[in-house]
């Protein structure tokens, strides 16, 4: 599985290097071939040719290429090119190699080359890369994936046995030729004017070309299997686990005393989670069919890790010994949907598991077992997924929640003081994907806690203190089949500003709204169209008691700011009550998911440079004229 | 550590300022014999003996938030000599640590890197981990199995090997010991008596036989015992000494990373030897560096003083060269040559390659650029001298204490017709001559000469940093702020504003970032020297900014842009001294012309004060002239270090500042 997010994460890495509108490097020529000499071995070669304008693009004359037990560099040679002559020959020795294990084990290596030289220069590689031991997919075609950087011709050409069956998931068709012997595929693209980066895109996949190509029949590390379809694909990798879940009788007996006497699932599939939670930690291992196949729940008893993989095998033993069926499922946790008419397991990052309940299903995350249970985390709601079992594999979507559920407030109660300090008291609630950024937060340092609430405002706080952390994350266990479970929490604190407010004269000067929100916009005219994913509802309710002998001069008045794209309702009101003035303020605002064409995009800005000046806004309070 | 200042007066020296600040950082050779004070948390630390308190202990009393603390840490080094001839260094390694919380869990994995080069190497043995948990009050413990060790490839010379201990969960004790046995005895890497977390309790015995001579080193803020005790070995016949360095350190806080510091290692409480000498008599002496003139000597005779004293590699761009000019002008001249033909790749280093290849490949680092600019200016008759830089990311060079390597990199010295002497580094993009990036503004730096002894240079002060903004406005009919802004950078001010230019991908991004800074739109703007190589940059624009008007009264903030953020320094507390990158001056001018109609209800009052630790000065006038109000802000701050007992008023001043950036000019119509 860690092999497809290689690829998926250069194309997003790229998105981190924002760009000129300018073209910053041409990929002049791009020529790769991979020749299927048998069901387990083939040889991929590419030569690329890459006309860098600018420092900016430097990247894209990078050379890289993975080695591990399935495949490794056989060759390698390139030129460095400026001034219309070549200015520096590259060999295999000029390549560096780095491990890719970070915190985790793989075998995998990187043998890289970052050739740097004053724009313009053209860099160009001709390399082969030797495959053994079978292939779930043949390499992908991505020849462009940095923004502004255009293409002027690309090719791929697969070469397979005669009557060898692929599939493919492609932003071109393929031509087809058959020999005697082969079947040759050619993918072919030219004059591509590359992307722009700009936030909020939709997916580069939809303007760049791809191909993802694997056989309908392959041989993997001494396995065979189908991928047809999703069932055969999830009978392959069903037949590497059906194994894994055994559990030694001592320790399936221990499974059995936590269980025992307890009269619901719910509380069965409590308790076991919670001793995964108790009992593991997460140890990324990729080694050889490691990538696909988990190693057995026996090993994670032994040990106390594992990797997602034999983490939900593992959870699916405990369950299995309580009596209760899971299945375990595979998902692509950076896209909803998967592939079309692709069925190969390669284009999944992550397994959980799901447990069938009378009326709903219970999503059971067991890479990270903190995540309340219950909860459909943001990166699996909404999701397509495939659910491995005896019968094979099922597609199947993950259910969303309803968006009205998702919602972050903030209440702060103020106490200003005629020096312009003040005294708070802070609520923050959240509800549903808002408290993911928070599970774990009663264990950090007071300091990280501290930035966590306070880290976004305009205030500097002094004695900050959390007074209280509620939430209900054991609840999903009371709750009766079918009720929507809904994650929520609840922090309480406090804390002092002696800059809350500036006083000059015989005014006061405050920020209507301190913990105000912008949103970006960015100036330049949009060449995308623009992406919202997810509805965002985020409220401040402040309430300011003002200092005695001081009345406002000036407050902005309630106001509503609504489009297409969301809305920012503001109200404003001074109580005078029992000789306390207070004002209250409170501000939602409501960003509304939906895909925007690029015309929009003025409105859009002009919304968001509204909703800043809204939040932005200021109240004078002026002291009062005592009569004599 | 409570400050020794005994030692100032000890050691006679008479800026009590510096010198505090290195007593903060390393004390050297005068190791303290005193009683250990108890930990807080008793153990035995024999291998095993884990008690049922340390078992089952729920949380550590002077860190109730630590995800876990090491209980026990202890290594052993020791060089031996081997029947061949050869040294070999050995180092045990036992560590005993509690897991308190989920987000401790990472401190059962355990990588190590041991080297495998062709001339020597490292073996990583007898690795030996076992997890004790708490079961119905019983102590479980659970021994790794050898299938969790894994080795791969690091890098060419490194392999990683990882392990992880089993049955790891809130409330274990992990208990890990391995050997490292390494041919490359002359290394011995700093030891860190301080982590992430809390340390109980520390101990490391250094066993060098007396044939060697190390420097040792002791840095970090909390006290480490040391004693030092000698040892008999004999092999064969041969009889000969071990010394025994013993430390020892109790209670010492998890590190806290603050912002503002250059190099954290160095505050990190930590130990580090430097090999000074072999002597074996009567066949054996190897002298690596004693004094600052043998490292002197060490670097003038090694391929960077050659290659810097290279001949011209740009011959015919030189002679192309207009000869007149001022030194200013002609030392830019041919840094631009240099530029022009070789990019920098990024990387600040000391050794420089084969300059012909670097010329070839139009590519090189900040060695091979300076030394290229070295050639080019002999060429045309300037003195150039190489004076060499530790970095101030690579910790502070102490001028009292030789290194053996203790440079990164190195600058070019150019001396003028008048004697004057410049400094530059070819690698930095947004450098010139005389401001260099923060990171080498080193009290000390080492100007090597090839006929005599070397010279310590101070880099702290060579430009004056400055930032002058001139801004007009007036309101507009429908009461909105209308102005220019033009603002003049020099100095290291121009060096950190054409730095973080280049960090935008054009124009618009930058313009957007000061307009969201600031609430302003901006119409124009207009950039001078962003992308050249100059000793000044200036940004100026066009800009409208809405305000606050109500009834009669119009609230106008006369600073279009804030110069100091209170978001700086959020924390509440800080351990560590603060850092800043270079001394500067700040002068931002206001003229707002009266609508008519208005008259002036209120002004900011003005403001004058000092705050010596920083050598900051802040003076705010705002004074009505006929149909206009001027605002003039000054600021300056002469000094760059700072202890961390000034850090509140350190956060108060930036709160004033961040304060007094909102003041209100109130209008009211007549």
């Amino acid at each position: 599985m860690k092999r497809i997010f290689f690829l998926v994460a250069l194309v997003m890495s790229s998105l981190c290097h924002a760009q000129s509108s300018s073209l910053d490097a041409v990929i002049e020529r791009y020529s790769a071939s991979f020749t299927m000499t048998s069901s387990t071995s083939g040889t991929y070669k590419v030569n690329m040719r890459v006309q860098v304008l600018s420092k900016e693009a430097s990247d894209v004359a990078i050379f890289s290429a993975y080695s591990d037990s399935f495949r490794s560099l056989s060759s390698f040679s390139g030129t460095l090119e400026a001034g219309g002559k070549v200015i520096k020959k590259y060999k295999t020795s000029d390549l560096k190699t780095i491990s890719l294990a970070e915190g985790g084990i793989t075998d995998a290596i990187v043998s890289y080359l970052s050739p740097v030289a004053p724009t313009p220069y053209t860099v160009e590689y001709t390399y082969e890369v030797d495959y053994k031991n079978g292939f779930i997919s043949f390499p992908s075609f991505i020849p462009l994936s940095d923004p502004d950087v255009a293409l002027s011709s690309a090719s791929y050409i697969l070469t397979v046995p005669c009557g060898t069956e692929i599939m493919s998931h492609s932003s071109m068709e393929p031509s087809m030729t058959r020999t005697a012997k082969t079947d040759i595929y050619e993918w072919k693209v030219s004059d591509v004017s590359g992307y722009v980066y700009e936030h909020m895109m939709p997916s580069v996949l939809e303007m760049v070309p791809y191909a993802y190509v694997a056989p309908r029949s392959f041989t993997y590390a001494g396995t065979t299997g189908f991928q047809t379809d999703w069932k055969e694909a999830g009978e392959w990798l069903y037949v590497l686990q059906k194994d894994a879940l055994t559990l030694s009788d001592g320790f399936r007996s221990k499974v059995l005393a936590l269980v025992d006497g307890l009269e619901t699932d719910r509380q069965k599939i409590k308790v076991l989670y919670d001793f995964l939670r108790k009992n593991t930690r997460y140890v990324s291992i990729q080694l050889g069919i490691g990538g696909f196949k988990p190693f057995p729940a026996e090993m994670v008893m032994n040990s106390g890790f594992g990797d997602c993989k034999a983490l939900s095998i593992y959870m699916q033993a405990l369950l299995d010994v309580a009596g209760i069926h899971s299945e375990y499922l595979i998902v692509d946790t950076r896209r909803k949907d998967l592939m079309k008419d692709f069925y190969t397991v390669g284009q999944m990052n992550h397994a959980m598991l799901c447990v069938p309940m009378q009326k709903d299903t219970l999503w059971l995350e067991c890479t990270n077992p903190r995540i309340p249970i219950g909860y459909r985390h943001d990166n699996i709601a909404g999701h397509e997924v495939v659910l491995i079992g005896e019968s094979g594999g099922k597609k199947v979507r993950v259910p969303t929640y309803a968006e009205s559920l998702s919602s972050s407030v903030e209440r702060v109660d103020v106490i200003l003081f005629d020096d312009g300090s003040a005294h708070c008291k802070g609520l923050r609630r959240l509800s549903l994907d808002q408290v993911e950024p928070y599970i774990g937060f009663a264990d950090l340092s007071e300091k990280a806690k501290f930035s966590a609430i306070m880290g976004a405002n305009s205030l500097n706080p002094v004695d900050f203190k959390i007074e209280s952390i509620k939430d209900n994350f054991n609840a999903w266990v009371d709750l009766a089949d079918g009720e929507e479970y809904v994650p929520q929490m609840q922090i309480d604190y406090c804390f002092g500003a002696f800059d809350y407010a500036k006083v000059s004269g015989d005014r006061i000067f405050m920020d209507l709204n301190p913990f105000a929100k912008q949103i970006h916009a960015d100036r330049k005219s949009r060449v995308n169209d623009f992406v919202r994913s997810r509805k965002l509802f985020l409220r401040d309710e402040i309430s300011v008691l003002l200092p005695d002998g001081y009345s406002i001069e000036t407050m902005p008045s309630s106001s509503e700011i609504s489009t297409q794209f969301g809305n920012l309702q503001t109200d404003v009101n001074l109580i005078d009550s029992e000789g306390e003035k207070r004002l209250v303020v409170s501000q939602t605002l409501t960003l509304l998911p939906g895909r925007y064409s690029k015309d929009e995009y003025d409105i859009y800005r002009a919304f968001a440079k509204d909703v800043s000046k809204s939040y932005s806004s200021r109240v004078v309070l002026k002291r009062e004229v005592v009569e004599p | 550590m409570s400050c020794p200042y005994f030692l100032l007066y000890l050691l006679g020296l008479k800026n009590i300022v510096a010198m505090k600040r290195i007593l903060f950082i390393i004390v050297f050779s005068v190791f303290a014999t005193m009683t250990v004070e108890a930990q807080s948390i008793t153990l035995n630390k024999k291998f095993g003996k884990v008690s049922k308190e340390e078992v089952e202990m729920l949380e550590y009393p002077l860190d109730t938030a630590a995800s876990a603390v090491m209980l026990y840490d202890n290594s052993s080094i020791m060089i031996d000599l081997l029947g061949s001839g050869d040294f070999i260094k050995t180092v045990d390694r036992h560590m005993r640590i509690k897991i308190l919380k989920e987000s401790g869990l990472d401190w059962g994995d355990f990588e190590l890197l041991r080297y495998v080069g062709t001339s020597s190497r490292e073996d990583i043995t007898n690795i030996e981990v076992i997890t004790y948990n708490s079961d119905d009050g019983k102590i479980v413990d659970t021994k790794m199995d050898k299938d969790f060790v894994y080795e791969d490839e690091y890098s060419s010379n490194y392999r990683k090997v990882s392990f992880y201990a089993q049955d790891v969960k809130v409330g274990s004790v992990i208990e890990v010991k391995y050997k490292v046995r390494s041919t490359r005895y002359w290394e011995i890497n700093d030891i860190y008596f301080q982590k992430s977390i809390p340390v109980n309790f520390s101990e490391l015995e250094v066993r060098i036989p007396g044939m060697f001579a190390f420097h040792k080193k002791q840095r970090g803020a909390y006290h480490i015992d040391y004693t030092w005790d000698k040892e008999s070995r004999a092999l064969e016949s041969y009889q000969y000494e071990v010394g025994v360095d013993k430390f020892t350190v109790v209670d010492i806080p998890a590190f806290k990373y603050e912002n503002y510091i250059y190099y954290p290692d160095q505050y990190f409480s930590a130990v580090s030897y430097d090999i000074k000498s072999l002597n074996i008599p009567p066949s054996v002496y190897m002298e690596y560096s004693v004094t600052w003139d043998d490292v002197d000597a060490s670097y003038r005779d090694s391929d960077i003083m050659t290659r810097f004293r290279s001949h011209c590699h740009f011959k015919d761009q030189m002679a192309a060269l207009p000869m007149d000019g001022t030194d200013l002008q002609k030392i830019e001249a041919v840094v631009n040559i240099v530029k022009n033909n070789v990019e920098w790749n990024g990387n600040y280093d000391i050794m420089p390659d084969p300059l012909g290849q670097v010329v070839k490949a139009r590519s090189g680092s900040n060695a091979d650029i300076n030394c290229l600019i070295a050639g080019c200016l002999r060429e045309i008759g300037y003195k150039v001298e190489l004076i060499m830089v530790k970095l101030r990311t690579s910790g502070h060079l102490v001028d009292i204490q030789p290194e053996r390597r203790p440079y990164d990199t190195f600058i070019v010295g150019v001396v003028g017709g008048d004697g004057t002497c410049y400094y530059l580094d070819g690698g930095s993009k947004s450098g010139y001559i005389n401001v260099l990036p923060s990171i080498f503004l080193v009290s000390h730096a080492r100007l090597l000469r090839n006929d005599g002894a070397g010279m310590w240079i101070d880099l702290r002060r060579l430009s004056r940093n400055s930032s002058v903004m001139s801004v007009t406005t007036t309101l507009t009919d429908d009461l909105r702020l209308e102005g220019k802004a033009v603002t003049k950078h020099t100095g290291n001010r121009a060096y950190s504003i054409k730095s973080s230019y280049k960090e935008y991908s054009d124009d618009e991004e930058f313009i957007y970032d000061i307009e969201s800074e600031n609430s302003i739109d901006i119409d124009e703007i207009t950039l001078e020297g962003m992308n050249e190589y100059s000793s000044s940059a200036t940004v100026g624009y066009t800009f409208m900014k809405d305000l606050d008007v109500a009834g009669e009264y119009i609230y106008v903030n006369p600073f279009i842009e804030a110069f100091h953020s209170k978001d700086t320094f959020q924390s509440l507390e800080r351990e560590y001294p603060l850092d800043f990158p270079f001394p500067y001056s700040l002068t931002y001018r206001c003229m707002f012309t009266l609508p008519e109609g208005y008259a002036v209800e209120q002004i900011p009052e003005n403001t004058n004060f000092k705050f010596d630790p920083l050598g900051v000065s802040v003076r705010c006038i705002t004074a009505v002239q006929g149909n206009g109000i001027q605002v003039v802000y000054n600021f300056s701050q002469n000094e760059t270090f700072c202890e961390a007992i000034h850090y509140p008023d350190v956060r108060t001043l930036w709160q004033h500042m961040a304060q007094m950036y909102e003041s209100m000019i109130v209008l009211k119509k007549l």
